[in-house]
């Protein structure tokens, strides 16, 4: 009986203990592995400070990003800081899930280097909520070896429509004579709208055109861009440099392709220099814009962006983990693995410098360009259908513009 | 007033555990979402009630169609898939001997994996590219070109049910075997003494009497099949052109995709509707009222 007792006791002792503890422990939610670094470095700074403030870290993949956040805003229990995919966040600021950081963000010194097609996504009305903080860019990436083989030079990747599809023709082999082709050019995305935002909608932006114009209206349908899914379309159907398939792939099916030797160019980003670095130690490869059309070279600006929602219960704190979070800690934590910072000025690293393909990106950069809209996740699903469908052949080019330009319209009402 | 038994309290109380779990896993999300799909569902509160408008969507809803559809042929195709092997292996493998453990142990082991780990694991098997399946049957001679098996609507509906057969068949076996087992010997040694074939015997005695146990093995393998997801979501994103889109995923978009929560809550309760509907049908075919 007295064991029961003291047992009893010592739970609640406990548990009181937990209840009355000041020490606040920040909510940190981000999707990128690397993000947990910065946590521990926060920890062990605030620890040498003497604070009790602490954080502590909760990844969340790529395809739960928003339904987390959804489910954690309607049980009231949103983290303190969220590190979440750019494209999100008009939506998100409009419904006021964001704490407002106009004031401390824009007294930063590293302020005005933010990239501003980025920055764009996280303000509204003149106020910022968000900041950039781990940038992706799309990028072509080529086989240097498959080029010297083909006769074609490994320096010199395509630049133009034309030149791509000159080069793919060299580089699509049957070794065999199987009537199989063992080598294609290049292959195209994708399995989800996503790849298609961010692989396909630069190349028409590089051609002259555009899903949304600069006061949100929609303005897809235009001969720019059905030019550029007849480019996608003849690649496949009419060069045939790039397997029908590859508009079904995901991007690890892509990625497994170019890393298994079966395409020469593959549609990338700067996540993939490290990972091809890994799995293909001895292929030569390199970074470069995707070919452009009639107008000038152009990328996609993705990435995510940091922000406190606005459910936090302890915005100073977390206002002090932000601090942290795009100090030059960042430099630590992603710079090895080769990730891009927000900061341009830091991208003078002994780890970019040391990994030649890296250069490409600061121009690469210069370039980038993020569609703004509030129903960016609705319009995924016109996307991919109509998109994806005039590659597979079910419908005509021209029809899955109209169509996708249709159906994008219907949603913005 | 009555005293309560005390046979009755002991057995509530032994129950409680589960009534508890249920309870909060089960009816109080059940009823929640009841609530959610009769309003226009805010994230950050504030949501308001809407009636029946959602309900009335659903019934012109296109895209909710053409996914009851896809649903339900894949339903229709991937049982068989599961059922007949699972029957046979039951039947053959029946004895408790080393060799029969060794091969029940085999067909089980994709049970224990995950859906999603199953899934990536076939989306490499059957890549046109560079898929094993495609590598061994050229290797072979069987096919000229690489057959792009996940992405024609047909060919993807059968590759993935076959992946699913693969990985579930195991667990139908298990239960098969169970009733199996409860089948007196003494019925198969006065049928042998009759001098009954191996065929006549498995169509005329096994079969029959195990039809109890294949319609619950039924009943748990429909449940899962009409909540796919892992697997379509994976190895074909719906595709092509949404021909291979099952309900869960529709659910799923509507809900965090379109952020329309109230909606998608609503199409889940239609859905539940529909499949209590169908389960009542199989109690019912079943002759489970009679037992």
């Amino acid at each position: 009986m007295k064991k029961k007792s003291l047992l009893l006791l010592l739970i609640v002792v406990l548990c009181s203990l937990t209840i009355f503890s000041s020490d606040v422990v920040l909510k940190v939610w981000g999707r990128l592995a690397n993000f947990e670094e910065i946590v521990d470095m926060f920890n062990v700074k605030m620890e040498k400070e003497g604070k009790s403030l602490r954080a502590e870290f909760v990844q969340v993949p790529y395809d739960q990003l928003v339904s987390k956040f959804m489910a954690a805003l309607g049980a009231k229990k949103a983290p303190d800081v969220y590190a979440l995919d750019l494209v999100h966040f008009p939506y998100f600021i409009s419904i006021g899930a964001f704490e407002d950081i106009t004031e401390w963000a824009t007294t930063r010194d590293y302020f005005d280097e933010l990239p501003e097609g980025l920055l764009k996504l996280g303000t509204r009305d003149e106020k910022v909520f968000a900041l950039p903080y781990e940038i992706d860019l799309s990028t072509m990436i080529w086989n240097k070896d498959m080029f010297k083989e083909a006769g074609l030079d490994p320096e010199n990747p395509p630049e133009t429509w034309d030149e791509l599809i000159d080069a793919s023709q060299k580089l699509t082999k049957d070794f065999d004579g199987d009537g199989v082709i063992d080598q294609y050019g290049i292959a195209l995305v994708g399995n989800d709208a996503g790849s298609y935002m961010f692989w396909f909608m630069p190349w028409v932006w590089s051609n002259g055109g555009s899903m949304f114009d600069d006061n949100g209206n929609v303005v897809f349908n235009s001969p720019e861009s059905k030019e550029t899914l007849q480019l996608w379309y003849d690649l496949i159907h009419k060069y045939k440099v790039a397997p029908v398939s590859s508009a079904q792939w995901s991007f690890a099916d892509r990625y497994n392709a170019f890393i298994s030797g079966k395409i020469a160019m593959f549609l990338g980003g700067n996540f993939s220099v490290s990972p091809i670095m890994n799995d293909a130690p001895n292929m030569d490869f390199g970074v470069t814009f995707m070919p452009r059309g009639s107008g000038d070279f152009s990328t996609f600006g993705g990435g995510e962006l940091i922000g406190i929602p606005s459910q936090t219960k302890h915005k100073e704190e977390a206002l002090e983990f932000l601090e942290f979070a795009m100090s030059d800690a960042m430099i630590e934590a992603y710079a090895p693995d080769l990730m891009l910072l927000p900061r341009p000025s830091l991208y003078n690293n002994e780890y970019y410098n040391a990994i030649p393909q890296m250069e490409a990106f600061a121009e690469i950069l210069t370039k980038a360009k993020t569609p703004y809209t509030f129903k960016y996740n609705q319009i995924y699903d016109p996307v991919l259908y109509y998109l994806q469908g005039a590659l597979l052949d079910k419908i005509g080019v021209d029809e899955a513009i109209e169509k996708c330009d249709e159906k994008i319209r219907e949603i913005m009402k | 007033m009555r005293k309560i038994p005390r046979n009755t309290i002991k057995s509530l109380l032994f129950l409680s555990p589960a009534l508890v779990l249920v309870s909060v896993f089960f009816l109080y999300p059940l009823i929640r979402v009841l609530i959610i799909s009769f309003q226009e569902w805010q994230v950050m509160g504030g949501s308001d009630y809407i009636g029946f408008k959602n309900y009335l969507k659903v019934f012109q809803d296109d895209e909710f169609l053409q996914t009851l559809w896809n649903t339900f042929i894949y339903t229709i195709i991937v049982t068989p898939m599961i059922f007949i092997p699972a029957v046979l292996f039951a039947a053959i493998f029946k004895e408790t001997n080393r060799k029969n453990t060794i091969s029940r142990t085999i067909i089980f082991v994709p049970v224990a994996i995950s859906f999603v780990a199953a899934s990536y694991i076939w989306s490499w098997i059957y890549n046109d590219t560079y898929g094993l399946l495609n590598f061994i049957l050229q290797k072979l001679g069987m096919i000229s070109q690489p057959v792009n098996w996940l992405g024609e609507t047909w060919s993807a509906r059968f590759s993935v049910s076959f992946m699913i057969a693969w990985k579930t068949l195991g667990f139908t076996m298990i239960i098969l075997l169970a009733g199996l087992q409860s089948i007196s010997e003494s019925l198969y040694e006065a049928a042998k003494i009759d001098g009954a074939s191996k065929t006549k015997i498995f169509f005329k005695i096994t079969l029959p009497l195990l039809k109890p146990t294949i319609f619950l093995a039924l009943i748990l393998s429909l449940a899962g099949s009409f909540k796919a997801f892992d697997q379509f979501y994976i190895m074909t994103g719906g595709g092509p052109m949404k021909t291979t889109q099952t309900m869960v995923m529709y659910i799923n978009k509507v809900a965090f995709e379109y952020y329309d929560v109230g909606y998608g809550a609503t199409i889940s309760v239609v859905f539940l509707g529909i499949l209590l509907c169908l389960s009542f049908v199989q109690l019912k075919l079943g002759g489970f009222s009679n037992e």
